[in-house]
């Protein structure tokens, strides 16, 4: 590490041990107090009790064991010893209800030889055990003949067809190998209720139908062998995306996939939709979203016009990407390499849904970049279709995000809506993929980040005030260009809120005539100014 | 959790609230609200979410009280649960509720003077966001310490691991930050 970062290293340590600012509001300790609920005081609480419950479970467990072992041995013994007299008792079970048979924990060997490769059969279980059957009964069950019987082999069919399986398994290692293993997956059609692998017992009457698969249920281990895919993301990675690194001349495969286009919130207005309103797209489906980056904001200007002289800008000149790319956001220029990401989220100023959040995503460009330029660059934002159920990109129907060429700074927004019951907060909600190329070099550069929840503001209005415009100026653009998205919201307001985040930007002349533009655009669209001729 | 805890204290409190003592639950509160509310407010940096956060993490704990089993301390069991209250906090949908006069008059005035206490809300805001972005050992380990106030053998007994690999970890955490913070921190 450099004498930089170590240096570093002890301001961040001094730094993540100031406390200004942790003092408790006034009236905080009451509050909690008065929170305290009278079934807690006396509730039986650590140590005592709680030790003495698990105590008990420690005895019992220990009694179970006993039990088992004490029941195995005498299966043994019985199978050494009272070979004739288990005949007699096997004969008699040839009567018996099946579910006796069925219980059995193992079946005996089917041919001559298959005693010797075959471990002992396994002790009861001490739930068997405990249940309440007589070890009388348990013990001729748990016990094979001592050579192949074909008297015993007939004695009931449904043991005779679970015995296949089990020699079958015996003689593979392979297939003994896999009866240790915690959840196999199972072929896709589910085996026989009465099927059983790895001679572990097939189900008792009357219990639950399901096979079992090295002991442990079939519907189980299908479930756990369910591939994780689903549920995972295809993400790169984690050490790599934490570090943020720059791999060069790395290859990645680019996935050019016709997006799936959502009606918006009814049918005659997704015929009306005016041309740069994007759809929400499914992000299970098409979880790829690629961006060409270009330089281009002359919308915004088209429009600072028309409201000077009066007028509402014509809806189809009207385009997000460029007005939200006409501001600076204050975004950072990279320390070092070519390109500065930012990503930063909140929930949207306008309720679309509890779910709905906005993502905005900068690359700044470094002032004296390497020949590199932004027109070159290409950026694929991935999302995470365990967290994000479907977005859209606010404007930019061509993929085409404009820049501006003064800054090199580059904002896409992207309203994102997440899956309701979306899994741990650390999933990553997205990864981007920054590409472009060196002119002359001809390799190909690719920075990644990972964009979490921790990138996200608890509300809008704890976001940053970079955000809090860049969402308040699409918002505006989208009410001037008719997107259906933004049907109901109040022109008005969005000035008001406007006018408000402007005192985060004193001095910013650009946001300041933003605020002139937003109140005259609201006042035209009431009908409070008549256009001037 | 600020305060040393002393675990003979906090035992007989617990007895003391086992056997119906309300003045012990609300010792207790006295012992470890500023903790949990210090914590909260440098997990969040907001001090009114801060609040409400703290207010959850005891009901949360009255409700698991039952649960708790003696093997850690108090104090770093009720830091798990505000730890665990504010991730919880992050992934919760929430209402939008559209802007009111009352936030209008509320947002404070860009005056010059402020321009340093903004600064210094920003600068603690990256290391917050340095510090949430880390791997989850690493984040527990820097929150734990840090701003739980949880000593080194207190963390590796809830962690299952040495206090040396504690210190590692904490080494490689502070790397981290230092790196993603000269990335950042450039303007």
């Amino acid at each position: 590490m450099s004498r930089l970062s170590e240096r570093n290293v002890r301001d961040i340590a001094r730094k993540l041990a100031e406390s200004e600012g942790c003092e408790p509001p006034a009236g905080l300790l009451e509050k909690i107090k008065a929170e305290i609920p009278e079934v807690t005081v006396g509730t039986a609480v650590p140590g005592s009790e709680r030790r003495s419950v698990m105590l008990r479970q420690r005895w019992l467990i220990a009694a179970s064991l006993v039990a088992a072992v004490g029941a195995g041995l005498v299966g043994v013994r019985t199978w050494q010893g009272e070979g004739e007299r288990l005949e007699v008792k096997a004969r008699s079970q040839a009567a018996a209800p099946r579910s006796v048979a069925a219980a059995k924990p193992a079946a005996p060997p089917a041919g001559p030889g298959a005693l010797e490769r075959l471990a002992p059969p396994p002790p009861p279980k001490p739930s068997q055990a405990l249940g309440g059957a007589p070890a009388a009964e348990v013990a001729p069950s748990a016990a094979p003949a001592p050579k192949p019987r074909k008297d015993l082999q007939s004695l009931d069919s449904t043991a005779s067809r679970a015995e296949e399986p089990q020699i079958a398994t015996a003689e593979s290692p392979l297939m003994a190998m896999r009866q240790n293993l915690p959840a196999p997956a199972p072929p896709p059609p589910p085996p026989p209720a009465s099927q059983v692998v790895g001679g572990t017992p097939g189900p008792v009457e009357g219990g639950p139908k399901r096979g079992v698969a090295g002991g442990v249920p079939t519907d189980v281990a299908r479930t756990t062998s369910t591939p994780a895919v689903s549920a995972e993301p295809p993400f790169i990675d984690e050490p790599l995306l934490d570090q943020g690194v720059l791999l060069d001349e790395r290859r990645v495969e680019t996935q050019t996939r016709q997006a799936k286009k959502e009606k918006p919130h009814d049918g005659v207005l997704s015929q009306l939709q005016p041309a740069g309103t994007d759809p929400f797209v499914d992000a299970a489906a098409h979880p790829l979203s690629t961006l060409k980056l270009g330089v281009d904001t002359a919308s915004y200007a088209v429009a600072c016009r028309a409201l000077a002289n009066g007028h509402l800008p014509d809806p189809t000149s009207v385009r997000v990407e460029e007005w939200v790319n006409a501001f600076d956001y204050g975004d950072p220029v990279p320390a070092r390499g070519d390109f500065a990401i930012r990503a930063e989220g909140a929930p949207l100023p306008f309720a679309h849904g509890p779910e709905h959040r906005l993502l905005r995503l900068n690359f700044r460009e470094a002032d004296e970049p390497k020949g590199t330029h932004a027109g070159n660059a290409e950026v694929q934002v991935q999302f995470n279709p365990v967290v994000v159920a479907r977005y859209r990109l606010l404007g930019s129907e061509n993929r085409a995000i404009p820049g501006s060429a003064a800054s090199h700074s580059i904002t896409a927004l992207y309203e994102i809506e997440l899956r309701p019951n979306a899994p741990h907060w650390e999933q990553p909600v997205a990864t981007l993929h920054l590409r472009y190329q060196v002119p002359g070099v001809g390799n190909t550069t690719e920075t990644i980040r990972r964009v979490g929840f921790e990138d996200f503001a608890p509300t809008w209005e704890q976001a940053s005030p970079g955000l809090r415009l860049a969402s308040l100026v699409a918002e505006l653009a989208e009410i001037l260009n008719g997107s259906p998205w933004t049907r109901g919201d109040d022109l008005g307001l969005v000035a008001r809120r406007i006018q408000e985040v402007a005192r985060q930007f004193p001095g910013n002349a650009k946001v300041t005539e933003l605020v002139d533009m937003a109140a005259r655009a609201a006042r035209l669209k009431t009908g409070q100014v008549q256009p001037e001729e | 959790m600020r305060e040393r805890p002393d675990g003979a204290r906090e035992g007989r409190l617990l007895a003391a609230l086992a056997a119906g003592d309300r003045t012990a639950a609300e010792e207790l509160v006295e012992r470890t609200y500023r903790g949990v509310f210090s914590l909260q407010r440098r997990l969040c940096g907001d001090p009114e979410l801060a609040a409400d956060l703290t207010q959850e993490t005891y009901r949360k704990a009255w409700a698991a009280l039952p649960g708790f089993d003696g093997r850690s301390q108090f104090s770093t069991w009720l830091f798990r649960i505000a730890y665990t209250t504010f991730l919880n906090h992050l992934r919760r949908p929430r209402r939008l509720v559209p802007l009111d006069e009352r936030h209008e008059s509320a947002v404070p005035d860009p005056a010059p003077a402020a321009d340093e206490e903004v600064g210094r809300a920003a600068e603690g805001g990256r290391l917050r966001r340095a510090v949430l972005a880390l791997p989850e050992e690493l984040r527990f380990t820097v929150t734990a310490l840090f701003w739980g106030d949880l000593p080194v053998k207190e963390i590796a007994r809830h962690e299952g691991v040495t206090t040396v690999a504690i210190r590692k970890r904490l080494k490689r955490a502070l790397e981290r930050l230092a790196l993603a913070l000269e990335e950042e921190d450039v303007r």
